[in-house]
Parts: C-alpha cells; structure tokens; sequence
C-alpha cells in the first residue's frame, strides 16, 4: 500500500509543472574563452546559424589554413598583435582585417550568403557583444581542426611538390 | 694653518694689548671674515651665471600605458567612401588626467586608420568598416601611441533575409533579384565616440601640459547609504 501510494506521488511529482520547467531550462552557460597567451592576442572566429549549414567555412592567413568553423560554431586562434587578414573562400572570396592588440581578443563572424551555385562566405568584423549575443555557438574540436589544418598543409605541400616537378 | 688665519692671529694679539672689550668683538668679526674670505683673493660681486637650458634636467611627468583614453571621430567614415589605409581624424574628447592637476588638453589631435572597409554587396550582403586608433599628436615631435580601439564595428544595414525571403517566395526571378539587392553602407556618424588605451610609456613636459582641477573626492559605493523601501 505504502509502495503504491509512494509510486502516485512520485509519478504526480515527475508530471508537475515545476518538475517539467526544472528538468527543461538548461540555464545558458555564459561561453568562457581562454585567456591570450602572455604579449599575445588571439581571434575568436564563430558562425551563428542560419542559411548555409552544410557548408563549414574555412578560414585562412596568406593561404595557409587556420581553422574552420561550421554552423553555431567558433574556434580560437593564438595571434601576434598587429593587423591580420583573413580569407574565406568557395565561389567567391571574401576577405576580412583585424587589429589584434597584445592580452585582447578581437572577433570575426562567419556568415554564408546566397551565392550563384553555393553559399558564399561572407567575413566580417564583429565586437564581444555580437559573439556574446550568439548564444547557441559551441567550440569546434581543437584536435579535429588540428588535424584538418595538418591535411591541408600536406596537401599544399604536395602541391607545391608536383609543381616544382613539372618545372623541372 | 691658512695665511689668512695667521694673520687673523697676529692682529688679535696687537689689538689684544688694551683695547676696549667692544673693539675685540669686532676684531673677531673682522678675524671671521678674513677666515672667509682669503686676503689673497679681490672680492668679486656676486653674479648668477645661468647654466645652459639643455643641460638642465627635463620637467616631465610620465603617463602610463594602457590609460584609458576617451576620444571623438571627426567627421563622418563610411564603407562607400573611405577604404583600407585611409586616415581618419580623432580628437581628445575630455582632459587626459596625467597628475592630479595636470592633463593632456580635451581637443588634442590624433590619428586613426581605416583598417577594414567593404562595401555592401550582392545577397544583401551588409557594408563593413573597421577602425583603429594609431595615436595622439601631443606636439609636432611628441606621439603618444594608442591601441584598443573601442568603436562598435560599423555594419551596415543587412538585407541578407530580405534577399533570402525574396528568393523564397519568387522562385528563379526573385532569386535573381536577391542577387542583386545589396545590403546598407555601414557608417561611423561625425561625433562618435570612441575609447583607446594608450600603447606604451610616454614622458610628457610638464610645460606643455594643462592645468585641471584636482579631481573630487570619490564616495565608495559602499558607503554611500542605500534606501530601502518599506514594504506595505
């Protein structure tokens, strides 16, 4: 008796309005970013949602790679201080130039726009407000876009290889 | 012992044979000044001789890096018609508090850059520009490096969903028309403000520094008595 009695209150309580609130509102964490290196900076490049899902958008310096990221996504780099261009490339390029300042993180958001074949990324500079309002972004894998970022210098390196090759 | 002092001595002892207790007081003066002054040497008029201005130490006062420093754009920028590279005219928008009473004048000049500018393009795709302060011109040979340009960087008016939408709802024409439709120019207003931090250690002369009032004694907020409301 006492055990069925037990088992009504328990099921009363699991389908109470406050019960369902508490098990539903994960409280939004707020996002921590690490802190720069010491006498360095470092850029923060995020990608809140919307059109282009599918297409992750990949980021590079002088064309070497230096990370990527997909929809509601971000992804840290380290960065000397001084002035930065970065490119986003699929059938157009766009490029974008930050001032990172030694201790100080700057910001770049990624969107993609409607292009001819496929989404175009668009770069462009963003303050701490914009990245704070992107609530649902998380970061990418590290190890992943280290490894992503390691292919694509074999690949550039081979590149560059089958080149010299063909001059000879 | 000096010549003078043994001449003092002799003249002490001359004097000394019956002279008026009055008189050897003056002799001690005497005898004093002669200790002094040696004989041998005229007595010249003092003269202040002015040493050379380069030699003397600089009268400055040094203002830290990373002071905050609050300034005004002048004139208004846009992704239309300012590009990468182009200067941008800042001003100081209150005194730079160096001391307690001393500051660097509000309306001192400086400099910032266009470091980024992209017009608006196809798909709505909003204008970008971004800014970065270089520095304060204290006097012609004195610069005060800035960083930490704190402006909120300018987009412009995005029509991305606009386009996005049209595209939607008309099928093939609209898409060509979304392709079209670009987004606003993005523009910092003439006036706006804007916050810095200063670069680096900078010694300023104090000469060329403005003389403020010193600043009101700050209340911790701590102390400051709180009222609470009576609940009915």
């Amino acid at each position: 008796m006492i055990n069925k009695l037990s088992l009504v209150c328990l099921t009363a309580l699991l389908m109470s309005p406050s019960v369902a609130v508490a098990g539903k509102s994960d409280a939004k964490v707020a996002i921590v970013l690490p802190t720069p290196k010491p006498g360095k900076g470092q850029v923060v490049f995020f990608r809140p949602g919307g059109m282009g899902g599918a297409i992750k958008c990949t980021v590079r310096e002088n064309g070497k790679m230096v990370g990527r990221v997909g929809a509601n996504r971000y992804y840290v780099i380290d960065a000397e201080p001084g002035v930065h261009t970065f490119t986003a490339k699929s059938e157009a390029t766009d490029a974008v130039t930050v001032q990172v300042e030694s201790d100080e993180t700057a910001f770049v958001k990624c969107k993609i726009t409607m292009g001819m074949m496929v989404g175009r990324p668009n770069l462009s500079p963003a303050s701490e407000l914009d990245f704070a309002k992107a609530t649902k972004v998380k970061p990418m894998e590290a190890d992943k876009i280290a490894a992503e970022i390691a292919k694509d210098q074999d690949k550039k390196a081979a590149g560059a290889a089958g080149a010299d090759s063909a001059t000879e | 012992m000096s010549g003078a002092a043994l001449r003092f001595l002799n003249l002490f002892d001359y004097q000394a044979g019956g002279i008026a207790g009055g008189h050897r007081v003056n002799m001690i003066l005497y005898g004093a000044m002669l200790f002094a002054q040696p004989l041998a040497e005229p007595v010249q008029p003092a003269t202040i001789v002015e040493a050379p201005v380069a030699t003397l130490p600089a009268q400055t006062l040094r203002l830290p890096a990373l002071t905050p420093v609050r300034l005004r754009v002048i004139g208004e920028v846009s992704s239309k018609t300012h590009v990468k590279g182009d200067k941008v005219e800042i001003i100081l928008a209150e005194p730079l508090r160096v001391s307690a009473t001393l500051a660097i004048p509000a309306g001192t000049l400086g400099v910032a850059e266009v470091i980024h500018s992209a017009q608006g393009g196809m798909g709505g795709k909003a204008g970008e520009l971004l800014v970065a302060a270089r520095s304060l011109d204290f006097s012609p040979d004195l610069h005060i490096p800035l960083r930490s340009f704190r402006l909120a960087p300018a987009n412009g008016k995005s029509n991305e969903a606009l386009a996005m939408g049209l595209s939607i709802a008309v099928g093939v024409t609209g898409g060509i028309a979304a392709m079209v439709m670009t987004g606003g120019s993005a523009r910092i207003p003439d006036r706006s403000e804007a916050f810095a931090k200063t670069a680096a250690d900078v010694d300023l002369p104090i000469a060329q520094l403005q003389t403020i009032d010193a600043p009101s004694v700050i209340v911790p907020i701590s102390s400051v008595p709180i009222q609470m409301k009576e609940e009915k």
